[in-house]
């Protein structure tokens, strides 16, 4: 018994004595493990506002392009001397709108304190304003759609002018039968025109940054270069009725032969 | 009563200077007023009737007009075609995941 009590007696000196030893080595490196976690601490947070300060810096680029190119498109929109006023406005307020979204959102980005809040907002000016993806290319379309349609407008009024002349001419006894027929192509050419312009009108109005827009955008390629086509048909039947025109008037101002 | 007289008179006479005043400035190609703008407005050759005279150098510039805005139309497609299929959003979007 008494050497069970010798036994147990030991071993609890022996671990108060390594407890001990511990408890002396370890009380003087406290310090020096606060400090480097102080230090460790410090840098880290350093780095974090570095790369606030890049991801603000590199945002700000960004959003600055983007601004400078729908500038260049508003402008190209205001000199454009083909288009109604309303038409002038309808594409300025939707280019100056996205510029107003895209400053608020720089705001936003220069006021935030947290890198990662940061970084998520910095991908929004692409992943959620796709302005060169689907907002320049769609108001380029717009005017390209637009200038053609007031171009279809123009032609009409010719198709009209010319009508009135075909009858004046057949009052007078002239055939006009082959510029009547080169006139009924101009203006089917023109009705077809004016359907493929409309439909593609509508569905660029209609597009958002959650749309097909790229598989729009093909189609609508695929309609713009038909509808050139249409022109080319039209620019072809004028040729020709010029042509027609003048034989007509050399033999109405002809002398006659004795 | 004199008094009255007289301030209606001097009413009157304002009254007539003013119109006076309208009328002289009113009038056509006054060079008093040429600073103001004048609104000029375009003659399109498709407003001109077209007549047997007239139709052959009508025509003609009915297809430069629309020679013209047919190419406006292909530069404007041809730009909308660039840029969507640019390759900047993705360069752009590297470049902040990087971050």
């Amino acid at each position: 018994m008494i050497k069970v009590l010798i036994v147990f007696a030991t071993i609890v000196f022996g671990l108060a004595v390594v407890v001990k030893v511990n408890a002396q080595t370890i009380t003087p490196r406290t310090p020096n493990l606060i400090n480097r976690l102080e230090s460790r601490a410090t840098k880290a947070a350093a780095n974090q506002s570095q790369r606030l300060e890049r991801i603000k810096i590199e945002a700000g680029r960004l959003i600055e392009n983007r601004i400078t190119s729908l500038n260049k498109l508003l402008q190209r929109v205001t000199n454009n001397s083909g288009l109604s006023p309303d038409e002038k406005s309808s594409l300025s307020s939707q280019i100056q709108l996205t510029i107003d979204s895209l400053n608020t959102l720089r705001a936003k980005i220069d006021a935030d304190t947290d890198a990662d809040t940061a970084k998520t907002d910095a991908k929004t000016i692409i992943t959620n304003y796709y302005i060169y993806k689907m907002f320049i290319p769609k108001i380029r379309l717009l005017l390209a759609i637009d200038n053609l349609q007031a171009l279809s407008v123009k032609l009409s009024e010719t198709s009209a002018s010319i009508q009135n002349l075909i009858n004046t001419l057949e009052n007078e006894g002239k055939d006009t039968s082959v510029i009547q027929g080169l006139l009924d192509d101009m203006n089917s050419q023109l009705s077809i025109i004016n359907t493929t312009l409309a439909n593609d009108k509508t569905k660029l109005e209609t597009l958002s940054t959650t749309s097909d827009f790229q598989t729009v955008f093909v189609q609508i390629r695929k309609d713009m270069a038909e509808v050139r086509s249409n022109f080319a048909k039209i620019r072809n039947d004028i040729a020709q009725m010029r042509t027609n025109f003048r034989g007509i008037r050399r033999s109405t101002t002809a002398i006659p032969t004795p | 009563m004199s008094k009255s007289f007289l301030y209606l008179a001097g009413g009157i006479v304002l009254l007539l200077a003013i119109a006076g005043g309208y009328l002289f400035l009113s009038r056509p190609n006054n060079s008093a007023t040429t600073y103001m703008p004048t609104t000029t407005q375009n003659v399109s050759p498709t407003s001109v009737p077209i007549t047997t005279e007239n139709a052959d150098e009508a025509l003609n510039q009915t297809e430069a007009e629309l020679e013209t805005e047919l190419n406006q139309a292909d530069e404007d497609i041809k730009a909308a075609q660039e840029t969507s299929a640019g390759t900047i959003s993705q360069e752009d979007l590297s470049s902040v995941n990087s971050l």
